[in-house]
């Protein structure tokens, strides 16, 4: 069946779509709307409206996103008046990058203070960190007046009841119109900010920018004499990272065993399947087993770096960027990430493979979560909702703007020097940028790399490649008590099992057992609800 | 443990009378006695959620009753909770085996310098490691030890076999010991020296007249003279013997998996903190508290039957 954007999107989203239906776990509130399909069903989405002011290089479908080869002359300034009330805003979030100069030392902020006309305090923990900060303050009870939500957070319904504002009347339906930029997100992503009823927060919307695959240092495989790498199956795939692994001068091909490629190429469910309403998971599939042999292969003829288990990804996004490994398992916001971290100087370049068939064809990669979080304001916020959404909506000015340019690149001259029209960042940009704006709100993401446009043209190139043979997580957006409770436990019991087999460590015969322990545990109490959910929403 | 030297009794005055006179010195202690309640006792409320279905949106107050059915983990014998209790009954062993003595062997060691000046030197280098946080002591090691670390790489180039140290399941519980031993031996030789230098130098001459070895000195005299220090240190450890180390493990567990590296206070936070099982979590931290309280009594109790004063007197 062939899958839209919209399809994909309307038949629920995100992870953190952890809402839908499901069991009432607060009985005891205030208020008595209950986090039921049928109540989540009927909340009225904010209408989407596109901002269509500029026109794309290259033009995305409902799944590719657009392109941009040069940043637009003359950007247009989009807001009028700053949307701060002139008091501190508190916001806590990750940064993917290096910390940042605090706000005193940090020209960025202090000219991004002046241009939301509130001071923007922000608290910030790195992506590896930020799941535990998160947690530990949310006990604490000691909450900023906006809050980054990771869409993977125990129990999201309950929490945003009992702590976060009710956005229903702002957004809902045509109230958005106040908010353009917000109305500017297509209409089902915020399908993933709906709970209890109700909306609960603005969405930061990802899809098919967050979709991965193997990312590999187009530089290193020239220097070696490999030009447009493309292996048809996986014993190709394996040659490649033989070829590009030299040991003995502290060399690997891979950052990590590229399990989720692998099981691409094998034609394994992205999480969940659903086959009319029946619902397997990944961890069920016949070829589970074979992929674990074919990732134990790889770290046998020692193609993956000794140390990728140990590690956690900050590690690993520097062994690429340092050309200690050739090929990462990652997105492409990564991708971007890595030009924008790129200390290897002008050659650096960056591309993705295709996935083939394990044993030829064409292999089936998986399309990425459809928002990165969702971010929910203080019910106890001295600010009005109105002054948070109006911040939320600068934040989404999309590519294109005068709002986004500053967004993004900061101030000219110090943050970026144009190039033509494209501004192109310097090192103290990159470092000023990163506090993490991008978790606020944000737009649609655009394939775009200041005064490369050979970046957005792979990236585009890809994407097209992948769209018609995405797979998507039939799980979107159907609220499963149990997955929002034992979700994370038994994913990382799975992937430690996984980490233990490719490592030689444990035979491959004991995955069977654990997924049956899997089951017994939680995984088929998940399935009958998501199969609940599905039938209780379909066609929604 | 510490005794009056005068023998001269004391004079029975009132309680107020008492408090009277040592105002200034109670007056000091206030604000400490504030810190205790504020930041160890006040605290220990939060174990009600150990009884409770706590939501940590909802507050302590928010969340309902849950009986006894947190700590079914622990009675029903929930296999991960078996496991990390195993982990952590190996490590305690291997720490009280191995990483206890370290400290009262090295102290003995230094001691026996001649030299005050190569003395002071070898402590201030022995004692720097104990700053270095868990992060800087993993990452050490890591370089130092790891697949990709300077002595693989080495062996590598030279074309000679790796080993496989970091990220081993086989050696980790002897990685973690040897971290341990590595970063902490030389702080904890403090106590111990400063018991040494309260023996009274006169036992050692009078022993040395009557002809005794160094090795006898040290039996007859150096370590009875420790003997009180060394039971006192060891019942308050058993007190700790299910804290094994939290930010060392947490650090390492990716590599080796939690069949061998899960201990109670992981399991704790792998539970509470990111699972979202906040209660089931603090049964367990408060049946680990409560085992530790136990020992010490027990040990403590041990130590007065064999005529040692332990932590506190009869």
């Amino acid at each position: 069946m062939p899958v839209s954007r919209r399809t994909f999107l309307g038949g629920g989203l995100a992870a953190a779509a952890v809402a839908v239906t499901g069991t009432p776990l607060l009985a005891g509130c205030a208020s008595d709307k209950k986090n039921t399909a049928a109540a989540n069903a009927a909340v009225k989405l904010p209408t989407y409206t596109k901002y269509g002011e500029i026109k794309p290089d290259l033009p995305g479908t409902d799944v590719v996103l657009d392109g941009f080869l040069k940043y637009p002359a003359n950007p247009v300034k989009a807001i009028a008046e700053a949307p701060g009330d002139g008091k501190p805003i508190t916001f806590m979030t990750n940064i993917p990058g290096a910390i940042p100069p605090a706000a005193d030392r940090n020209q960025f902020w202090q000219e991004l203070n002046k241009r939301l006309g509130s001071e923007l305090q922000i608290s910030m923990a790195s992506n590896d960190e930020y799941k535990d900060k998160f947690a530990t303050r949310i006990a604490g009870g000691d909450l900023p007046d906006i809050l980054n939500i990771p869409t993977d957070t125990p129990q999201i319904p309950g929490l945003v009841k009992s702590k976060c504002m009710d956005l229903t009347e702002h957004l809902s339906g045509d109230a958005i119109s106040k908010y353009p930029f917000l109305a500017n997100i297509p209409t089902e992503f915020w399908k993933g900010c709906v709970f209890n009823g109700a909306i609960y927060g603005v969405p930061v919307p990802r899809g098919m920018s967050r979709t991965s695959g193997t990312l590999y240092r187009e530089d290193l495989l020239a220097a070696k004499g490999i030009k447009d790498p493309a292996p048809k199956n996986f014993q190709e795939f394996f040659d490649l990272a033989k070829e590009m692994t030299a040991a003995k001068q502290n060399k690997w091909a891979w950052t990590r065993v590229p399990m989720s490629v692998i099981r691409m190429m094998l034609g394994i469910p992205n999480v969940w399947k659903s086959d009319g309403g029946k619902f397997t998971s990944m961890y069920e599939h016949e070829a589970q087993e074979q992929a674990l042999e074919a990732g134990r292969k790889m770290v046998a003829a020692g193609v993956v770096n000794p140390d990728a288990f140990n590690d956690k990804s900050s590690a690993r996004k520097q062994w690429f960027n340092g050309g200690i490994a050739a090929f990462d398992y990652d997105s492409t916001v990564a991708w971007n990430q890595y030009y924008s971290d790129n200390s290897a100087g002008d050659a650096f370049a960056v591309n993705m493979l295709d996935v083939p068939g394990f044993d030829g064809g064409e292999g089936a990669p998986w399309m990425g979560s459809a928002l990165n979080n969702v971010t929910s304001f203080n019910k106890d916020s001295q600010h009005s909702a109105e002054t948070l959404l109006k911040i939320a909506n600068w934040m989404a000015a999309p590519f294109g703007t005068e709002e986004y340019m500053f967004r993004k690149y900061g101030i000219a001259g110090r943050h970026y020097t144009l190039k033509d029209t494209d501004p192109v960042p310097t090192k103290v940009g990159t470092v000023e940028t990163g506090i993490g704006l991008q978790y606020i709100s944000d737009s649609t993401l655009a394939l775009y790399w200041a005064g490369k446009p050979e970046v957005p043209q792979k990236q585009h190139a890809i994407q097209q490649k992948f769209e018609k043979r995405l797979v998507y997580d039939a799980s979107y957006g159907l609220y499963s008590d149990t997955a929002s409770k034992k979700q994370a436990q038994l994913t990382k019991t799975m992937n430690d099992l996984e980490s233990q087999i490719v490592q030689g460590k444990k035979p491959v015969s004991d995955w069977k057992a654990a997924v049956a322990t899997w089951k017994s545990s939680g995984g088929d109490k998940m399935r009958t609800e998501f199969e609940q959910a599905f039938a209780d929403t379909a066609g929604k | 443990m510490l005794q009056r030297s005068s023998t001269r009794p004391q004079q029975q005055l009132s309680l107020g009378r008492r408090l009277l006179r040592d105002r200034v010195l109670l007056l000091f202690a206030l604000p400490g006695i504030g810190l205790i309640v504020l930041f160890h006792y006040v605290p220990l409320l939060g174990n009600v959620i150990a009884f409770k279905d706590y939501q940590p949106f909802l507050g302590i107050g928010g969340s309902d009753w849950s009986g006894w059915a947190n700590f079914s983990v622990i009675f029903n014998g929930d296999p991960a909770f078996l496991r990390a209790l195993k982990n952590t009954l190996i490590l305690t062993s291997l720490q009280s085996i191995f990483v206890f003595p370290a400290p009262i062997l090295l102290a003995l060691l230094l001691n026996s310098l001649f030299s005050e000046r190569i003395k002071r030197i070898a402590q201030s280098i022995l004692y720097l490691p104990h700053f270095m946080s868990w992060v800087i002591v993993v990452a050490l090691f890591q370089q130092m030890l790891g697949g990709s670390g300077l002595l693989n790489n080495y062996l590598r180039s030279h074309d000679l076999t790796t080993i496989d140290i970091i990220g081993n399941s086989e050696l980790f519980h002897v990685l973690l010991t040897s971290q341990i031993i590595w970063k902490d031996t030389g702080w904890a030789t403090i106590l111990f020296l400063a018991a040494l230098s309260q023996i009274d130098s006169q036992l050692y001459e009078a022993a040395s007249v009557d002809g005794a070895s160094r090795m006898k000195q040290l039996w007859h005299v150096t370590l009875p003279g420790l003997r009180g220090i060394i039971i006192l240190l060891f019942i308050l450890r058993l007190g700790d013997s299910l804290t094994v180390g939290f930010e060392q493990i947490i650090l390492q567990q990716q590599a080796v998996g939690r069949d061998v590296s899960e201990v109670l206070d992981t399991y704790v936070y792998n539970n509470g903190v990111l699972g979202g099982a906040w209660g089931v979590a603090a049964a367990v931290g408060l049946v680990k508290g409560i085992v530790g309280v136990i020992l010490v009594l027990t040990a403590n109790k041990v130590a007065h039957m064999f005529g040692e004063q332990g932590v506190y007197q009869r």
